[in-house]
């Protein structure tokens, strides 16, 4: 099973003479000019042809940048191994025909301007496979990441361990391993490139232990190669089996990104985690003020407090709902200065009802998650209205996890009609998943600052409110079921929804004086949607203040004050329960 | 010599080179598709060859089938045109060694003309203007504000990624800069997803004004005049005239001599544009240089009595021009209207068809430029071009009148068949444009209006004869009530043919 199971040849096709190429997926003719210049890609079937590790490295680092770690020599081929001919022959082979002494290549580069160290593997050279050696320079490449507090990123490219290694090749799945283990306690960040094709030893060790996975577009990864499990179940697979996009819709890889995308990725990733410089950071005084409209949010008042936001409970309800108003995305692309999205569970899907990722504000890291419903009719099908599964809750998790791992402040945006019900999530755990993201954000070791934007139903809400600092828009609400639920149940009517909204004082100025939430976000006038960009600057500017506030206490602190802050939030003013003598 | 050159490209350009083939004593190749295999080169070529299906990438641009069609049917040269490979410098190369005489740059110059940095570095080295601005991305408020100062106001705050005037702030002063940027970028980042902006000077009532050139590979050059192109609509030339008559003499003379001396700068050969943006004082930045024969090259053509594809073929050969800068002597004025297979009023939306009737206009200094005839089928796989009308005459009001008069006598019809022609009709009746006072936004900012006229000279058809029939001094013959095919052309395009009131 950890043998080299795909379809593939290991050694690229011979190439027709006289400059062309053939695409080896469409069969174009390629002229091989124009294809380096493309970077390998079909120009007509978008084909990514694979690439040796020093044109990845060419294509990934700063130019001049690259510093090759060498390795002492070690001893190969630890079984006397012969097939049809001595192994060291092959090794010596498979050394003349890829230029390479081994099947990754380990040393230091920069990738705009973040210091990094880089592993790539080169399927030239007998498939990628994982031998001791192999073992050994990505470990070595994790320790020397750990030594000089640098970001690791590695680029896989493996049949999967090497045969004539035999048990050998096996256990450096567990070597290489320990060593991105190590370097996840430490809060490095890594990031793994998954290349066309990354399976077996590799794909279960280290290809699937970085903090980022990306996937190139159209790779194959998988454990097992298609022919085997086509054999096991003697069925017709899918089209897209395997590849970088069905990975990204199973939850498995947070991107897939074509290849001239991968490098401005990259340069985003690092600097969105610390190395480089904050995106959109001013260059001079440091003030947050850059952003949209921040001169409109100058003369708002931003602490619109309870007794002047008294609007009517349903006209709040509508307009937390109307269409048109703005959702986590358009936030994340107006009120934040950059923002990779990170997909997935990495378990089971990619639920579009939560979206999260790494973003920067006013010149500060933080990890975004939030409810998104769409706008038009097939965004909001595909997006099911903002209503998150299971997998949405465990995609929260993880990110929460993310945040942790690398000190990132946690901002969510709450905006949901409630978690989906349905059979299939509840089948996945929805109560479960649900509870385990209100725990998580409620010990969560960073500050976590929440803002419902629109409507915050229930515990389909809660699970992404958990927080420091609950702010909440003018005219937004949370509340325990939807008022047209409400009515039904206790008016026995759906019509009486207005006056349910009413007796449940649905709306910010509630929330706000209850001490729920502890500020009120303002709008433009008549609500978000009728000036978006300046209900961004809005938004952008109450979080910047939140933030800067709430990053200055120690986790310890943190967690206390967080606690005592949930304790708190009761109907009669915060009583603490008494222990009453017998 | 050449002797047999192969043409890479079809429609009325490839008539066009195959005519100056002819009469240079070139044997000519076409190529076609197989939607093109009954076109009019087809059918003018000495030999002609089927490099593929209909859609261009697998045939007019299809390169190994086009050299291998070259190397088959023992053609010596290629001729790009303009559009599909003409600025392809791999086919320049590859053309180069497969040992075919490539009509245009050398492929080294053709990717630095192609790459619209490099070729703005490479002009400013040779001391061309260009407008004042970055081309790197402004990423702060601070920054931009620095920039402006120093270009001077208005500025315009354009988004990386954003074209047909969205993501597009003007800004007249320094007070105005920080909100129109931060409204630019956010707008950027909200539209296209991508926040890049940069800034540059804004020339308010600007023209677009291109000299064109022609080098051979022994280091001399000249200009061959100016051409004005400033009506086009999002960027798509409409109507190009010569020459710009709003410069005065000595800027015109001065323009030429910058863009020959740009051109020879970076060893430029062939016939080329470079392309400029001229504001109300007359002061020209250098835009971009295009490395091939262009569209409206026929203009230049009426005005300097040089035959252009000619001389192309010939400096291609390895000949020496042969004639210097003092004798190209522009005269009179020249317009070229593009007709389109195109419905305006429908968004300018591609309204291909069979030519049921085409006829075209003919007379003193009219021509017209095209790969169609009637009964032809214009295909959706390619450009609308349906053909280039091209007047000259000794002044510019005379050229606008002898335009109109040649755009009334010109018919297409066809089933879904729209043209531009009213449009043009209607451009060249704007008091704006006939007195010579239009810029390169008026197009974007007066379609409407434009439109309107147009559909107004479509219903009354002025300029021509009311259909009220001709005077008979003699019986009408009614033996044959057949109406006669052979004089239906003589009458200047009544709505309903008709030969006789009674
Ligand atoms: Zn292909």
């Amino acid at each position: 099973m950890t043998r080299s199971a795909t379809p593939v040849p290991p050694v690229p096709a011979p190439q027709p003479a006289g400059g062309w190429v053939s695409c080896p997926a469409c069969g174009w003719l390629l002229y091989r000019k124009r294809l380096d210049r493309d970077l390998h890609v079909c120009p007509e079937c978008d084909h990514h042809l694979r690439l040796s590790a020093r044109a990845r490295i060419d294509l990934l680092a700063d130019a001049g940048s690259w510093t090759e770690a060498h390795f002492a020599p070690s001893t190969p081929d630890p079984l006397a191994f012969t097939d049809l001919r001595d192994y060291p022959d092959r090794l010596a082979e498979a050394e003349r025909r890829s230029g390479e002494s081994e099947a990754v290549v380990v040393g230091t580069a920069r990738i705009g301007g973040a210091e990094v160290v880089l592993a790539v593997m080169d399927f030239g050279f007998l498939g990628g496979s994982m031998g001791v050696e192999v073992g050994r320079r990505v470990s070595g490449a994790a320790e020397l990441a750990l030594e000089r507090s640098l970001p690791l990123v590695t680029v896989c490219a493996s049949g999967g361990a090497r045969m004539q290694e035999g048990v050998f090749s096996l256990l450096q799945m567990a070597r290489v391993s320990c060593a991105f283990g190590r370097l996840r306690e430490a809060g490095l960040l890594s990031v793994c490139v998954l290349t066309d094709p990354t399976y077996g030893g590799v794909s279960a060790s280290f290809a699937t232990l970085a903090s980022v996975l990306v996937g190139e577009r159209g790779a194959h990864v998988g454990f097992a190669g298609p022919r085997v499990v086509q054999e096991t179940i003697r069925a017709e697979l899918p089209r897209d089996f395997q590849t970088a996009e069905f990975l990204m819709s199973h939850g498995l890889v947070d991107r897939v990104e074509s290849r001239a995308e991968l490098r401005p990725l990259l340069v985003r990733l690092l600097a969105l985690h610390g190395a480089g410089p904050v995106p959109g950071a001013p260059a001079g005084d440091g003030s947050a003020d850059e952003g949209p409209s921040a001169d409109r949010a100058e003369d708002a008042d931003e602490d619109a407090e309870a007794d002047d936001t008294d609007a009517d409970p349903w006209d709040v309800v509508q307009r937390a709902r109307v269409t048109e108003r703005p959702t986590t995305l358009d936030y994340l692309h107006t009120a934040f200065d950059d923002f990779v999205e990170l997909h997935g569970d990495r378990v089971f899907a990619d639920d579009p009802a939560v979206v999260g990722g790494v973003a920067a504000i006013g010149g500060r890291r933080v990890v975004v998650l939030g409810h998104e419903k769409g706008h038009t009719v097939r965004e909001r099908v595909a997006r099911n209205f903002g209503m998150p599964h299971p997998e949405g809750y465990r995609k929260a998790l993880r990110l929460l996890d993310h945040a942790e791992s690398f000190g990132l402040p946690v901002v969510t945006l709450v905006d949901t009609p409630g978690a989906h019900p349905g059979p299939e999530a509840e089948e996945r755990g929805q109560s479960h998943a649900i509870a385990e993201a209100i725990l998580r954000s409620s010990r969560l070791r960073v500050p976590v600052v929440s803002v419902v934007t629109g409507e915050g139903g229930s515990g389909g809400a809660l699970a992404l409110c958990t927080s420091d600092r609950l702010l909440v828009m003018e005219n937004a609400f949370l509340s325990v079921i939807s008022p047209e639920g409400c009515a039904a149940i206790l008016w026995r009517t759906a019509v009486a929804a207005p006056t349910a909204a009413r007796a449940m004082r649905l709306g910010a100025a509630h929330l706000r004086s209850a001490g729920i939430a502890t500020a009120v976000v303002p709008e433009p006038p008549g609500g978000a949607h009728t000036d978006p960009l300046a209900a961004a600057g809005l938004l952008r500017r109450a979080l910047v203040r939140e933030l800067d506030d709430v990053c200055r206490l120690d986790p310890a602190t943190l967690l206390d004050t967080r606690a005592r802050r949930l304790a708190r939030i009761s109907g009669d003013d915060g009583r603490p329960l008494q222990t009453v003598g017998s | 010599m050449i002797d047999r050159l192969l043409i890479a490209n079809r429609g009325e350009i490839a008539v066009r080179i195959a005519r100056a083939c002819r009469e240079l004593g070139i044997e000519v190749v076409a190529v076609h598709s197989t939607s093109d295999r009954h076109s009019a080169v087809v059918a003018m070529a000495d030999e002609a060859v089927h490099i593929g299906p209909p859609a261009p990438r697998r045939s007019y641009l299809h390169v190994p089938n086009i050299v291998e069609a070259a190397l088959r049917a023992g053609a010596d040269a290629v001729h790009p045109g303009y559009g599909f490979l003409s600025e392809d410098p791999d086919f320049a190369e590859i053309c180069a060694a497969e040992g075919l005489t490539f009509v245009g740059p050398p492929p080294a110059v053709m990717q630095q003309m192609g790459n619209k940095a490099t070729a703005r570095r490479l002009m400013a080295e040779a001391g061309l203007p260009l407008l004042p601005g970055v081309v790197e991305p402004v990423r702060t408020a601070e920054e931009g504000r620095a920039i402006a100062d120093e270009i001077g106001y208005p500025v315009i705050v354009k988004a990386a990624a954003g074209g047909g005037g969205r993501g597009m702030t003007v800004v007249r002063a320094p007070e105005d800069f920080d909100e129109a940027f931060a409204t630019t970028r956010a707008v950027a980042r909200a539209v296209f997803r991508d926040p890049t902006v940069y800034v540059e000077r804004f020339l308010s009532g600007a023209r677009h004004v291109e000299v064109q050139v022609l080098c051979d590979a022994h280091g001399n050059g000249v200009s061959l005049g100016e051409r004005d192109c400033s009506l086009q609509r999002r960027h798509q030339k409409l109507l190009e005239e010569g020459p710009a008559g709003h410069l005065t003499p000595e800027q015109r003379t001065e323009l030429g001599r910058l863009a020959v001396h740009g051109a020879l700068s970076v060893g430029y050969t062939g016939a080329g544009t470079m392309e400029f943006l001229v504001d109300g004082s007359g002061a020209a930045y250098f835009m971009e240089m295009n490395a091939r024969i262009q569209v409206e090259h026929p203009v230049t053509e009426l005005l300097t009595g040089v035959d252009l594809v000619r001389e192309q073929i010939l400096v291609a050969a390895g000949r020496r021009l042969a004639f210097r800068q003092e004798d190209v002597v522009p005269r009179g004025a020249a317009i070229e209207c593009r007709i389109n297979a195109e419905d305006p009023t429908r968004g300018f939306a591609p309204a291909p068809g069979r030519l049921e009737v085409l006829q075209v206009p003919d007379g003193p200094w009219t021509r017209f430029d095209t790969g169609y005839r009637q009964g032809d089928t214009v295909s959706p796989d390619y450009d609308s071009l349906l053909g280039k009308l091209v007047v000259w005459a000794p002044d510019r009001d005379q050229a606008i009148r002898r335009m109109d008069r040649a755009l009334a006598e010109m018919r297409v019809e066809g089933p879904g068949v729209h043209t531009t022609i009213a449009l043009h009709r209607a451009l060249l009746r704007d008091p704006d444009v006939v007195a010579d006072r239009h810029d390169v936004q008026f197009l974007d900012r007066c379609l409407p209006a434009v439109l309107a006229r147009a559909a107004s000279l479509d219903d009354a058809a002025p300029g021509l004869p009311a259909a009220r029939g001709g005077l008979q001094l003699v019986p009408t013959p009614t033996a044959d009530p057949r109406p006669d095919r052979s004089t239906e052309g003589e009458i200047p395009c009544p709505p309903r043919p008709s030969l006789s009131t009674t």
